[in-house]
């Protein structure tokens, strides 16, 4: 599915990732976990086609290269991303959040320019479906984004990087900033999402959560790999001091 | 009534910047303190047209929108793209005054400091209208600029490409990860304020000249004209330029020559103090 093959890059001068080998297989959730400032969220925004650079190694997506792409080609080729942050349009209403999250499915050539909204039937239907998963976005479909609460919004960046259909899900942190509550109700939507057979790349660094839903997990520890393998042979002990002790590779 | 009608005139031409300067601003983030200098270049070029080439107004207005279309595309080129890697965001401003400034020397330099008499595609005969007179080109320019803003303001509310392009300038990097090309839609932006600065450009020119110091004097109004109407706004800055032009002609008829000025600048003054996002700008934004 996702292949990452040493993997380098930086921030100008400034190279946060060394050599960084990473799988994520269909079907699973692979979670990467790490110290605040590991690299994780460098090393997600570096599949997604943000800074930081890359400066040698591959990202191959579905047996495509895709190392060189601009972040939009990414989006088309399959690859959904939610920033860290709740990311959404905080002055438009959730109806217009998710329709731009179809941006993707509009049509080609003069129609994009000025078809309406909702008048691709592709996009529609995506609107459809994420009502139905999401029935509090459909509720507050004329809601203004900003006003809905931090885990409405993790919720509503989940439905919008979903509704082009992805063929990958990369979360970062999504139970950053969200009472335990609200993180658990996300982290219940995850394992929906694994349940429909959606792969899933996962940032987080609150290790129970995120064990919780893992079925691989890589540790990364000063933009490099320093464990990867099967969520059950890492038994929780052992990943916790790994991350937070610095206990280096096992 | 003939009061009412210039100040509208005059409005018509400050919000024409503003829409400009929205066009980009809602697409891209950047003021584009150019805009009103494409105006200014594409009077020019309007002149170049129509009494140098004496091509028909049909096709010196076309011609027009392209050129100076083709020049904004250049400026984003050369003065907005080898910025946006870069952090801190008023750089832009910096590169768009120098390029504004560049197209005024330019202009000055080829046609002259003098003002350059453009004709108009309209008879000079004012019409009665409303109990006042009114210059035929005057009316039109008012006209199309009301259903140039108009347009714009419903495009952008009612087409995705809109909706995208107000949702890059609120998040850019949230637009990119929604598969939104921002550097197409930027490039987009100039291309479409440059092609409107030059098909409006024979209007504009049939009310003032072209002149190379026009580009200054729509700058600044047009500056003030979103700061009042909200910024991101494009019915906010329509109105902002309508209510300028006939605040400055109503000051002048009735207060004297000397005081509009004074009176623009003072009520933009109050505005920015009591809403600093403008009397149509930001409202629906609220933090939680």
């Amino acid at each position: 599915m996702l292949q990452v093959s040493g993997l380098s890059g930086g921030y100008g001068d400034i190279r946060v990732l060394w050599d960084v080998d990473l799988r994520v297989r269909p079907g699973r959730v692979t979670a990467v976990l790490g110290r605040n400032g590991a690299g994780k969220t460098s090393l997600l925004n570096a599949v997604a086609g943000f800074p930081p650079g890359v400066t040698g190694g591959t990202i191959t997506f579905d047996g495509r290269d895709v190392t060189g792409m601009a972040p939009h080609r990414r989006v088309r080729a399959g690859l959904g991303y939610v920033q860290e942050g709740k990311q959404v349009f905080r002055q438009r209403t959730v109806e217009d959040n998710l329709l731009l999250g179809g941006f993707t499915l509009a049509r080609s050539g003069l129609g994009r320019w000025t078809g309406g909204r909702k008048r691709s039937p592709a996009r529609r239907e995506a609107l459809d479906r994420q009502y139905e998963r999401f029935p509090m976005l459909a509720e507050r479909r004329h809601t203004v984004a900003g006003s809905l609460s931090g885990g409405q919004q993790q919720m509503l960046a989940i439905a919008q990087a979903l509704m082009p259909a992805p063929r990958l899900l990369m979360l970062d942190e999504p139970s950053a900033g969200l009472a335990p509550v609200i993180a658990a109700e996300v982290f219940e939507m995850i394992t929906v999402l694994r349940a429909d057979g959606l792969s899933i790349l996962l940032v987080e660094q609150v290790v129970e959560y995120a064990m919780r839903v893992a079925d691989d997990v890589a540790v990364v520890d000063n933009g490099r790999i320093a464990a990867a393998g099967d969520a059950r042979s890492f038994d929780d002990t052992a990943v916790i001091n790994e991350i937070y002790l610095g206990a280096g590779s096992r | 009534m003939t009061t009412i009608w210039a100040g509208l005139a005059t409005g018509a031409l400050y919000s024409l910047v503003a829409i400009g300067y929205n066009v980009v601003l809602l697409a891209s983030g950047v003021v584009n303190f150019a805009n009103a200098y494409l105006i200014m270049i594409g009077t020019f070029l309007a002149y170049v047209c129509l009494v140098d080439w004496g091509l028909p107004v049909a096709a010196a207005i076309p011609l027009t929108g392209l050129a100076v279309a083709v020049i904004a595309v250049v400026e984003e080129r050369i003065a907005i793209r080898p910025l946006l890697n870069r952090q801190g965001g008023h750089a832009a401003l910096i590169t768009t005054v120098g390029v504004g400034t560049l197209l005024g020397g330019i202009a000055a330099k080829v046609w002259g400091t003098e003002p350059v008499r453009v004709p108009s595609p309209f008879s000079a005969e004012p019409l009665t209208l409303l109990g006042g007179t009114i210059q035929r080109n005057d009316l039109v320019l008012i006209l199309l600029v009301l259903a140039l803003g108009v347009g714009l303001h419903l495009w952008s509310r009612r087409t995705l490409l809109g909706l995208a392009s107000l949702a890059t300038a609120e998040n850019r990097q949230a637009a990119q990860a929604r598969g939104l090309n921002v550097r197409a839609l930027g490039l987009g932006a100039f291309a479409l304020a440059g092609l409107i600065a030059g098909l409006f450009a024979v209007f504009v020119a049939g009310r003032t000249y072209a002149h190379f110091h026009l580009g200054e004097t729509l700058a600044l109004f047009g500056f003030v004209a979103i700061a009042i109407g909200g910024s991101g706004s494009q019915l906010g800055g329509l109105i902002g330029g309508f209510a300028i032009g006939l605040l400055y002609a109503v000051t002048a008829r009735y207060v004297g020559d000397s005081y509009p000025q004074i009176v623009v600048f003072a009520v933009f003054l109050l505005i920015l103090l009591t809403r600093p996002r403008g009397l149509f700008g930001g409202a629906a934004e609220r933090q939680v």
